[in-house]
């Protein structure tokens, strides 16, 4: 498993697109990811489970990713998270 | 007579046609065959996201409207299995029909979403609602294909509906229905933004409307009073078909000649701006065919989120402004914190006079790491287009040239790193306070514009606190004292060869625009929405006209004499 601490930079947090978009990454992936902030957890292969963990611009949040393709998750889901899309 | 939140767009008037939302009578049955009903669902499911995809593909080719957004969110809620497993899980371990299922799961997840401490989110439950009360259409092969009728405008309708959707809004199409009536909702939601962006006439947040209505019923909805009439007598049916018929009339001459210059009778030539709050109002302006924006509050990146916004993040929002109004000018104001707009990010000490304390260029002037900040991003800004610098509340010289020297820190910063910016960007400051009234021909030295923020001058000139009930009287446009001091500080301006805007609530009113002509007020920016009208106004002007108009009223001894002076000058205009 892989542990990895990010500041989110996609302009309007993750709400609608950016969510959508986490989803989409995450589903191409075999490995468990989810995403973390203030001790709220949501399962990144779900736009709702992302949307409920409330997550604004410049926040911090805790991606973990476990499975066979590890290392690839955590590099996509950071490189979404730290990109600047709204 | 109901009433509610209007969009101030007209009027809707037609018989009304209830939407069935997420409150239709769904019975909960107990099915002998899951897998049947399993197969009903994915039908649903797949014609639903046929439906979306379709929706999406027509958004794409259209702009503005963030329908695109949206739509792209609804097709990840149906890829969601949080959304689509749990009602298929339902389905067939409580053996329950798909339409209690759809209607369960989407009310669960659509309730857990407004739960969250946040506006944007808040929002999605009703794309969630949206979506499965579309979905149920589909299960119940009633899919709500509206018959457009264009050509007979007395068969359009009032949609009358629980909540406004997003969605739901934006497949409508302008012409197409004749209002928006809902029971929920706030009017500065993005489903009522989105009214407003489509010119729907709608009123939101009407109590009892959905047991008070059916369809067929007879509705006259008047946006700007929020009210909603059911079946009213004939007194008010003819009261407000003629109102609607005089708006309707207007508008299309203000509108069929929108994109011309206002330009009075005898050859004066008045810019016409828009005010806006947030860069997607740009879009709104650009539209009203606005020949820039006169004001562009940046407050809305302080009081939107709880942390202060980066230089990045307001740079883009300057930028994207800036890049949508190509060489049109868009001044943007500095911060304007503090009294009656606080900022979550930067908690401030209570004050008892908020309107006379720490607020605007004087909050500026004490956080030099904001203001550089703001400076630096409204500077990378000025190399995408045409952008202005304007600094709030200027009371003294020495507040000027304070923030003109950090002004130009910033440049040399910006300089220093090789980042792009006008060199020669225009600097100008608001006139709200009576003491730069009475030394406008100095300051006419110092800056390249004046821009008059009527509705602080009114309360500075007037000793009126602009938001207290109990001195609501007191406060007018029309006081001698207010309009001698706009003439002061335009013909100031002029003196020194600079140009004078107006963008206070006064600018857009049509009385007072004779007497803007009449004393040389060079730009007026208002509402997007407004910026028609005014143009079509300063065309019916004549210059000489305005100018004795403007002498005669600055004469009167009182705002009352004013506003009488200034009615019977319109009547006049109109007899003519």
């Amino acid at each position: 498993m892989q542990n990895n601490t990010v500041v989110v930079k996609c302009k309007c947090g993750l709400h609608a697109r950016p969510a959508a978009s986490v989803m989409k990454t995450a589903k191409t992936f075999q490995s468990k990811i989810r995403i973390e902030k203030d001790g709220k957890s949501g399962n990144a292969k779900s736009i709702i489970d992302i949307l409920s963990v409330n997550v604004n611009c410049m926040d911090q949040v805790e991606v973990s990713c476990d499975g066979a393709d590890e290392a690839e998750a955590m590099q996509a889901i950071c490189a979404i998270l730290e990109s600047e899309i709204d | 007579m109901l009433s509610g939140t209007g969009n101030c767009i007209g009027y809707g008037i037609g018989k009304a046609k209830v939407q069935a939302g997420q409150n239709r009578n769904i019975q909960k049955t107990v099915v002998e065959y899951p897998e049947a009903e399993l197969a009903r669902f994915d039908a649903a499911y797949e014609a639903t996201k046929i439906t979306v995809q379709a929706l999406l593909d027509r958004e794409v080719e259209d702009t503005g409207t963030d329908g695109e957004k949206i739509f792209e969110t609804h097709l990840a809620f149906l890829d969601d299995p949080g959304f689509v497993d749990a009602i298929r899980d339902m389905i067939s371990e409580d053996a329950v029909n798909a339409e209690w299922a759809v209607r369960e799961v989407g009310e669960r997840l659509a309730l857990m979403l407004s739960q969250i401490d946040s506006e944007i989110i808040k929002e999605r439950s009703a794309d969630i609602r949206d979506l499965y009360i579309t979905l149920l259409d589909h299960l119940d092969g009633n899919v709500a294909v509206d018959e457009p009728e264009k050509d007979d405008k007395s068969g359009r309708k009032v949609l009358v509906v629980e909540e406004l959707i997003p969605s739901y809004v934006i497949r409508l199409n302008k012409g197409e229905v004749a209002g928006l009536v809902a029971e929920k909702g706030n009017i500065t939601s993005h489903a009522a933004i989105l009214a407003k962006l489509k010119c729907i006439p709608a009123i939101v947040g009407v109590c009892g409307l959905m047991d008070a209505v059916k369809t067929g019923d007879l509705i006259l909805a008047d946006t700007f009073s929020g009210e909603v009439y059911i079946n009213p007598d004939e007194q008010t049916q003819t009261r407000i078909t003629c109102a609607a018929e005089c708006y309707e009339t207007e508008q299309c001459a203000c509108d069929a000649e929108k994109a011309e210059d206002a330009i009075t009778a005898d050859g004066t030539r008045v810019i016409i701006e828009a005010n806006i709050g947030t860069p997607a109002e740009a879009t709104l302006a650009d539209e009203a065919c606005a020949e820039g924006i006169g004001l562009f509050r940046s407050e809305f990146l302080f009081m939107e989120n709880r942390t202060l916004p980066d230089e990045e993040k307001q740079f883009l929002a300057y930028r994207e402004a800036a890049e949508k109004m190509g060489t049109r000018e868009v001044v943007i104001r500095t911060m304007d914190i503090g009294g009656d707009k606080p900022a979550p990010g930067l908690p401030l000490p209570a004050e008892q006079n908020p309107f006379l304390g720490l607020r605007a260029i004087r909050l500026s002037l004490q956080r030099k790491d904001l203001f550089m900040t703001q400076l630096r991003a409204i500077l990378r800004a000025s190399a995408f287009g045409n952008v202005a610098i304007m600094f709030p509340m200027i009371s003294s010289m020495e507040e000027l040239r304070d923030a003109k020297a950090v002004l130009e820190e910033a440049k040399a910063s910006l300089a220093a790193e090789e980042i792009a910016f006008c060199a020669s960007v225009k600097v100008g400051m608001m006139v709200e306070i009576p003491a730069t009234v009475t030394m406008s021909d100095l300051f006419a030295h110092e800056v390249d514009f004046f821009s008059i923020g009527t509705n602080d001058l009114i309360q500075y000139t007037l000793a009126a606190d602009r938001i207290n009930q109990a001195v609501a009287p007191l406060y007018t446009a029309y006081h001698p004292a207010v309009l001698r001091q706009i003439a002061l500080v335009a013909k100031n301006g002029h003196l020194s060869g600079i140009e004078t805007a107006i963008c206070g609530e006064a600018a857009s009113d049509p009385l007072l625009l004779p007497f803007f002509v009449g004393v040389g007020i060079d730009r007026l920016s208002m509402s997007p929405n407004l910026v028609p009208t005014a143009k079509r106004g300063v065309r019916r002007c004549r210059d000489y006209a305005c100018k004795q108009l403007a002498q005669s009223v600055m004469m009167l001894s009182t705002a009352t004499e004013v506003k009488q002076a200034l009615l019977a000058y319109q009547e006049s205009c109109k007899e003519s």
